[in-house]
């Protein structure tokens, strides 16, 4: 009640004021009421709840703590990730799985030849109250995602081929400025703990190597030379952080540069759905990677027969962590050494660059230092909730074998990959015994006799060029396995030897194969790829049959499309969230992927058989029947309206132009 | 003593009179007001917007009048849908 009324002190008139504010109050809840009904769905809700607990461990640690208990003992089940190793040696090992891979990648994401486009962008014609305005923005704020996160390069490069091998994958969308408000910056400006941290890399990195460090030094110089610039430019950045906010009001209503996305594979994730369906969310756990590498016989095969080195892998990895752990350090301690005493966000705002800002808050959100616990320990915390409003899940179609996660497209294979990859071995290993000679060694002791130490250096030179299983990983051991023999001493005296050998071919030097081909193309089938795309020769000769299977490829790529497509707009819609878009652009606009058009034509070609064939079976029993009902019963690819239309308007112009003729012809012969 | 105080703020009122115009200005604004927040919730406010179009050349007794029965119908309204919410919600 305002202060007139109060003054005024008369009852109708502040009734009525108290009833009016009752009822704005009212509307806003009605409000409220109708977005959330209209935009989250009961996922949504139990993970707002969720994360309503996660968010409140940013803040307030203690009461949070039985929660993080709750996490203490949670861990990715040993099966899939054994699982996951399964698929990993099946694709590292056997080239046709790759092959399988990239023809799925290349098919899903086909480009459209013409103007080389792999999305295309739609506008929903459905709800016609649309405003073009708001599609205009959706389909502008669609493009602008699209490019921001390179999500075509993403979902080709890792998106698409982990959700192929690995039955899923998972992209986290984070509010960086969310995450950034409950990062304690003072502690991560004063506290020694990331200094001491960073030393400790940067002196092992002395250990290791003295250039590295170097190389870092002058890295970070380089890169953040900004430092050393004049106060008064200074001033100019610290005035441009101010002068920011009028400027994000002319722009459109959206800001990607909040959002940061974060790519998991399934390795790391946990779904919490309950046994009904219902998904609450989903857990990252840290893993430790080289708990994973358990040291099986399959792992020695694979080392076998993959010639990269693991432990340089490794290396590099944890090199660049180095290196990114090392950039965040020299940030933090220039903004330090700045001079600014005062403590706050503003302080360290004013010493940065607006752009080396967002990317410091990006590296500081996406290496997990926005949680208190983190900064003290530096270590990434090793479990952490995630609502299902801030994940996105690419998952392959069909199988629930693996509940709530699906199965790769490898799966099938495993057995027959197994089996495969065996036969492969142990033929060529039968193939190089069986063509193995023995060689004789006659070794003359002399007159002076040989001593045993060096008849034992002798022998050990020759045993040296031996080829082991180890060498068949490697391409420079390959001439040595073009020659693998049996070693035999004879040591003789004066000519005369104890004993003697005689050279002798060890059984047939040839393999069956059968059992490789047959193996191979059952390979072939379970992949669900015709054969002519893995580049082998297809059994079938007929085109008809060809064609079918071309459908049934078809059908199965439109399948693995649809889940991405529903996935990617899902992705967009919670980026225009965090974005702080007002509306969900998914309404108005909707990303998809090109359709295998070839594929579709052959479909609807044979198609368009068949019921040509059904047409004249009723022709012959005189039922009468409209063509195009038919055929909008059985090929609904096309809009048979438009292409009625389209036809009519075609007859008219031909009809047209033919009557045109006739005239001018006419005309002609009248004046002969 | 009830009857007594209201005996009292009637004769306040009948005391006051030129306080009127300022009484009626503001019960307008109040209207306003409402319809602003109709039409920013996208909730049909025609009736109000007529019935401000000839405010100005009303008493305040007449404003007030209308406007309470006004704001009788729509707090009706507005109870009936939070109620039918209510019930959807509890069914899902």
């Amino acid at each position: 009640m305002s202060l007139l009324n109060q003054i005024l002190g008369n009852s109708e008139l502040s009734n009525i004021d108290n009833r009016v504010d009752d009822l704005v109050a009212k509307m806003g809840k009605l409000n409220i009421n109708e977005k959330e009904k209209s935009t989250k769905n009961f996922e949504d809700l139990t993970g707002d709840f969720l994360g309503m607990v996660d968010d409140s461990s940013h803040t307030n640690n203690s009461s949070s703590s039985d929660f993080e208990k709750l996490f203490a003992d949670v861990n990715i089940p040993v099966e899939r990730l054994s699982r996951y190793s399964t698929y990993d040696e099946i694709y590292k090992s056997i080239a046709l799985t790759k092959r399988v891979i990239s023809v799925y990648v290349a098919n899903i994401l086909s480009k459209n030849p013409v103007n080389n486009k792999t999305l295309i962008y739609k506008d929903i014609n459905e709800s016609e109250v649309s405003d073009e305005n708001k599609q205009k923005k959706a389909s502008e704020f669609c493009k602008k995602a699209v490019d921001k996160f390179d999500l075509v390069s993403r979902l080709k490069k890792t998106i698409i081929p982990n959700r192929l091998c690995y039955g899923d994958y998972f992209v986290e969308v984070v509010d960086i400025e969310d995450r950034i408000k409950n990062t304690n910056w003072d502690h991560l400006n004063t506290s020694v703990n990331v200094m001491t941290e960073c030393n400790n890399i940067i002196d092992e990195c002395n250990k290791s190597t003295n250039d590295l460090d170097r190389y870092l030094e002058k890295a970070s110089d380089f890169l953040f030379e900004y430092n050393d610039v004049d106060p008064e430019l200074q001033g100019v950045i610290s005035g441009l952080e101010e002068t920011e906010d009028p400027e994000k009001t002319e722009k459109p209503s959206f800001d990607l540069s909040k959002v940061l996305l974060k790519y998991h594979k399934p390795h790391n994730i946990i779904i919490l759905e309950t046994n009904y369906g219902t998904k609450l969310g989903f857990l990252e756990v840290q893993r430790n990677e080289d708990s994973v590498h358990s040291n099986s016989i399959s792992m020695m095969v694979q080392k076998v027969t993959n010639s990269n080195n693991f432990n340089s892998k490794n290396d590099s990895k944890k090199n660049v962590e180095k290196i990114i752990k090392y950039v965040i350090s020299k940030i933090i301690g220039r903004s330090k050494n700045k001079g600014h005493n005062t403590k706050d966000v503003q302080s360290i705002l004013s010493s940065l660059d607006p752009e080396v800002f967002n990317f410091v808050k990006r590296m500081v959100v996406e290496q997990g230092y926005d949680r208190d616990k983190n900064i003290q320990t530096v270590t990434p915390v090793r479990v952490r909730f995630i609502p299902p409003a801030k994940m996105v899940h690419f998952l392959n179609p069909g199988s629930a074998d693996y509940s709530p996660f699906s199965a790769s497209i490898l799966d099938p294979m495993v057995l027959t990959g197994k089996l495969y990859m065996l036969a492969q071995l142990s033929n060529t290993v039968t193939k190089l015994s069986r063509a193995s000679l023995i060689r004789k060694w006659t070794i003359d002791t002399g007159p002076t006799k040989m001593t045993g130490n060096s008849l034992n250096k002798l022998k050990r030179e020759i045993y040296n060029t031996r080829v082991t299983l180890n060498d068949l990983g490697s391409f420079k051991s390959m001439s040595k396995i073009l020659s693998d023999f049996r070693d035999v001493f004879a040591i003789s005296n004066n000519g005369r030897t104890p004993v003697d050998f005689q050279i002798q071919q060890t059984g047939d030097p040839n393999v069956k194969t059968e059992d490789l081909r047959d193996l191979r193309q059952e390979l072939v089938s379970l992949s669900g790829i015709p054969s002519p795309y893995l580049g082998l020769q297809d059994t079938v000769q007929l085109t008809e049959q060809l064609s079918h299977i071309n459908q049934s490829f078809a059908v199965e790529i439109s399948d693995q499309q649809e889940n991405d497509i529903k996935s990617i707009n899902d992705l967009i819609y919670k980026i225009s969230k965090v974005a702080g878009l007002d509306f969900d652009p998914t309404e108005y606009t909707s990303v998809s992927l090109t359709p295998p058009i070839v594929l579709v034509l052959q479909l609807i070609e044979s198609t368009l058989n068949s019921v040509g064939n059904i047409a004249g079976i009723f022709g012959n029993l005189q039922i009468p029947v409209d063509p195009y009902y038919l055929l909008q019963q059985y090929v609904p690819q096309i809009d048979w309206d438009i292409f009625k239309k389209k036809a009519e308007e075609y007859q008219k112009q031909k009809a047209a132009l033919s009557s045109g003729d006739e005239k001018q012809q006419g005309g002609s012969g009248m004046g002969w | 003593m009830i009857l007594e105080q209201d005996e009292v703020q009637e004769q306040e009122e009948q005391e006051n009179p030129e306080l009127e115009p300022m009484k009626k200005y503001l019960l307008l604004q109040k209207l306003e007001y409402l319809k602003d927040k109709m039409t920013q919730n996208e909730i049909d406010a025609s009736s109000i917007d007529t019935f401000l179009k000839f405010g100005k050349d009303l008493s305040y007794d007449t404003i007030v009048s209308v406007s309470d029965s006004i704001l009788m119908f729509l707090e009706k309204q507005f109870g009936n849908n939070l109620n039918n919410q209510g019930d959807n919600n509890g069914e899902e």
